[in-house]
């Protein structure tokens, strides 16, 4: 027995606060050591459905579970920390010391001679052990032991390789695809949110409709379709001709080169700055009475050869744009330049300056109307390269999941190739010569929509058959490019169980509805169309299709360069 | 008495107890912790083996009056308690009581169930009171008062069986265990040379009672008494955590139990040199406490489970500390 001696109880806590300190990192390594084994069992099972499911974030989810492991393991020690009485029974336990802790505990308050005997020799005990012999990390063999192999499993299941791999590829190309066009939108909406002209208001107003779209977008096919509306929309809003006005006042600046005093406004239409034309309109106007007999018949001169240049190259679209524009109605830009001509010739300088401050109020206002569509322009520009890049993605997901579409151009004399759709669709038999890009797009008037693409070269009496998604049907786009001579094959798609009734790229109309299960032959006692009566059919329904086709605006020229060609020739 | 001194005290007796008894040192542990607890106790076992001799050298080791009833079929109740005589004198006649055997520090009951449950029955009141009562008078026995009862297991002709109440009021049923080949040729050389050990008193009833005073002061804490009560508790049939015990027990242990192994464990806490009950204090009592007290069926009969088996298997299955043992 130890001796006698007084021991407060405060001498006896002071003896088990190691022992209380070492039970805390205790407590604290088990509940460590069991979040890490429940974390490694849940990454075990994530990681089990990531190779058998496409699961992306993996590695926010694994931070997700850690940090449930963690404050679960926080919350579990914080309420399971062991009281003193608790760690002086273990403390007993561990070191074999007949309950004297314990029960020392429970009577350090006790009065008489036998408590303070037990306190002290509690007391003595206590102090001839180490806390660490009573609380030994091994204590915890069996959850270190679970934690490691469930640490293994976690480790050989980052290593194996994941079959999802592809998939995740897949779906994150597809988000960024999604996330750039919706940007692409985002950014077209605020720049021409800043303009005020009515077709930059239509033009918000559409941007901000497919931006709503586009956010329930969650496939690139449907993205797809909401920018080529978008696309269809802005296209329709754009009244210019830039390409031609240019003509025209090049032609006007090189009527003026020569003529006095016309040499600055000449530079501003062969550069086709508007403004400074109109400056140097005003300045040729106050400049009138200045001048020589001479030289007012030399300027009277330029001016009517430049309403003549002008006035020949703005026929057709040409007149009803810019120059036109520039004047009024009443009286179209070149016919202003030449009655200002025809007065200054007739020595009525007054006349002749009037006409060129009119001409000078029209360039004003041509050059902002200009900036507008040149506004306008740019964002459809923009949104083109964004359709071109989900195209490109709807596509590449196409073609990885072996589920590509028809190449709809199927009757093309040439090779045809390009994104098309028109699901379960099959091609036909080709029937004409000739080359030429094509691709074609057909809905099935069946429920659903769906896209595809694949490529095909079909010859004459040839017969294309594309690969078949799994969709029921589809929409898509084609575009033709010129071809060397003579009019390319129908390109056509069609549903499975219903015939495609829309013929998209030039051909031989009627030809569709020939193909669907039978033979053409030799197109022999066919009956034909003249080629001047459709083919502003097939124009229109070519123009029409480039809004809601997936072509960059390269191949959108081509297309409409096509048809000017097969115009011209005519 | 310091605990100190209890110890001292203790192991005096132990010592002399020694020189008379060869081995049975666990015998002798026992019925000294049942003796400093204040509790009877039931020796059984084979004739032979001493049981009458450790109570006799019990009480020449002890300063206390002692008394030896031989128990037997035609003995009479009175004949324990003790009788009420006339007295004549030169005041006259009177009534005196003549008290029995039984009025004596320790009462040496051999072969206890030779007597009728008549007999058996006159002790109920003096074990657990304490008191006898004749004549309609209440009588107190002496302080310490103690009853070691024997009696012989194998022996079933003319003999009565203890009842169960009178078999609670003993605080230890103690087996004397057949001795070694060693302790048998001791036995041999003490008592069959020219003389025999001599016993001397080393403690007096005061001792014993003042030792039975710091006993009961030992703390007993409240995890320790819990496991006590779990133990007793999983005797009932109808609670046992053990399988086969609902099987083979007619009835459990009675709180007496519980009482009994709180009270044995604290002297054999201090016998051990300690301040406080340990769990080994109290699976070193169970056997003895429980043993008598968890009744058996006539399958436990049929299969030869015995109590003390059921007891081992209890202390197996119920654990001390289960928060130590997280």
């Amino acid at each position: 027995m130890t001796p006698d001696q007084v021991v407060p109880a405060a001498d006896l806590a002071a003896a088990l606060e190691p022992f209380r300190r070492r039970a805390l990192i205790d407590s604290a390594l088990r509940w460590g050591l069991l979040s890490l084994a429940a974390w490694c069992l849940a990454m075990t099972v994530l990681l089990v459905w990531s190779k058998l499911s496409p699961t992306a974030h993996m590695v926010a989810w694994a931070g997700v579970l850690g940090a449930l492991a963690v404050s679960s393991a926080v919350v579990g020690w914080a309420l399971d920390r062991p009281g003193i009485l608790e760690v002086a029974r273990v403390a007993d336990a561990q070191l074999d010391l007949g309950e004297r802790l314990a029960s020392a505990v429970s009577f350090a308050r006790s009065p008489g001679e036998m408590g303070s005997r037990l306190r002290a020799d509690a007391v003595y005990h206590a102090q001839a052990h180490r806390a660490g012999e009573a609380f030994p990390f091994r204590r915890h063999r069996r959850e270190a032991t679970a934690s490691v192999v469930a640490a293994v499993m976690v480790l050989g299941l980052v290593l194996a390789p994941n079959p999802q791999a592809g998939a995740l590829r897949r779906q994150a190309a597809r988000s960024e695809a999604l996330a750039q066009a919706k940007e692409a939108v985002v950014t077209a909406e605020r720049e021409l949110a800043k303009a005020s002209s009515p077709e930059a208001a239509k033009a918000v107003a559409a941007l901000r409709q497919a931006l709503s779209r586009l956010g329930a977008a969650r496939t690139p096919l449907s993205a797809l379709v909401t920018l080529s509306e978008l696309d269809s929309r802005l296209g329709s809003l754009d009244n210019s001709n830039f390409e031609a006005e240019q003509e025209a006042d090049a032609a006007a600046s090189a009527a003026l080169a020569g003529s006095p005093g016309a040499s600055e406004l000449s530079r501003a239409l062969a550069g086709g700055d508007l403004k400074a034309a109109a400056t140097a309109l005003r300045a040729l106007a106050a400049d009138l009475p200045k001048i020589s007999q001479r030289q007012r018949k030399a300027l009277a001169a330029g001016l009517e050869q430049a309403a003549t240049e002008a006035g020949g190259r703005a026929d057709g679209a040409v007149k009803g744009a810019r120059l036109n524009r520039a004047a009024n109605a009443d009286a179209p830009f070149a016919d202003v330049l030449g009655r200002a001509g025809t007065d200054l010739a007739a020595g009525r300088t007054a006349a002749a300056g009037n006409a060129l401050g009119n001409a000078a109020a029209g360039a004003e206002a041509s050059a902002s109307a200009a900036s507008a569509q040149q506004e306008l322009q740019a964002v459809q520009a923009a949104v083109r390269n964004a359709q071109a890049e989900v195209a490109r993605q709807a596509q590449a997901e196409l073609a990885g999941t072996g589920r590509g579409g028809t190449a709809s151009g199927a009757q093309i004399a040439a090779n045809g190739h390009g994104i098309g759709a028109g699901a379960k669709s099959r091609g036909g038999p080709g029937g004409s010569s000739g080359s030429g890009t094509a691709a074609g797009s057909g809905r099935a008037p069946r429920s659903g929509t769906g896209t595809g693409s694949g490529g095909g070269t079909a010859s004459s009496g040839a017969t294309s058959r594309a690969t078949r998604p799994r969709l029921r049907e589809g929409s898509g786009s084609g575009q033709a490019g010129p071809g060397p001579s003579g009019p390319g094959g129908n390109s056509y798609a069609k549903g499975r169980n219903a015939r495609s009734a829309q013929v998209f790229v030039a051909g031989q109309p009627g030809r569709a509805e020939q193909v669907v299960g039978q033979k053409l032959g030799n197109g022999e006692g066919v009956a034909t169309t003249g080629y001047r009566a459709v083919l502003p059919a097939f124009e229109k329904t070519a123009l029409q299709g480039l809004g809601s086709q997936v072509l960059g605006p390269e191949d959108q020229g081509l297309v409409r360069a096509y048809f000017s060609s097969l115009g011209d020739g005519t | 008495m310091s605990p100190e001194g209890f110890v001292e005290v203790a192991g005096r007796i132990e010592a002399e107890l020694a020189k008379l008894i060869v081995g049975q040192t666990g015998l002798l542990r026992d019925t000294l912790v049942a003796l400093l607890a204040g509790g009877h106790v039931l020796l059984e076992g084979v004739p032979g083996l001493g049981k009458t001799s450790i109570v006799r050298g019990l009480a020449r080791a002890l300063d206390v009056t002692f008394s030896r009833v031989q128990f037997t079929p035609d003995l009479m109740p009175a004949d324990i308690t003790g009788t009420t005589v006339i007295q004549e004198d030169e005041r006259g006649r009177r009534f005196d009581f003549q008290p029995g055997p039984v009025f004596a520090n320790l009462v040496l009951a051999d072969e206890i169930n030779r007597a009728t449950p008549k007999v058996q029955s006159a002790l109920l009141e003096a074990m657990q009171e304490r008191t006898v009562t004749a004549g309609g008078t209440t009588r107190p026995l002496p302080n310490p008062f103690y009853v070691l009862a024997t009696q012989n297991p194998i022996e079933l002709e003319g003999t009565y069986p203890l009842p169960e109440a009178q078999l609670d009021r003993f605080l230890f049923k103690l087996a004397v265990p057949f001795p070694t080949d060693a302790e048998l040729a001791e036995i041999a050389r003490r008592t069959t040379g020219s003389s025999e050990p001599e016993l001397v008193a080393v403690a007096s009833a005061a001792d014993i009672v003042e030792m039975m005073a710091v006993a009961r002061s030992v703390p007993l804490a409240d995890h320790v008494l819990d496991y006590a009560v779990r133990l007793v508790s999983a005797t009932q049939p109808d609670r046992s955590p053990v399988p086969d015990l609902a099987g083979y027990v007619r009835f459990g242990a009675s709180p007496r139990a519980v009482q009994a192994l709180a009270l044995a464990s604290k002297v054999r806490a201090l016998l051990a040199g300690r301040f406080n009950v340990a769990f080994e204090d109290v699976r070193q009592n169970a056997r003895p406490v429980l043993r008598h007290r968890i009744l058996l069926n006539f399958e436990a009969e049929a299969d030869g489970v015995t109590s003390d088996r059921l007891v081992d298997r209890l202390l197996e299955t119920v654990e001390a500390d289960p928060v130590a043992a997280r």
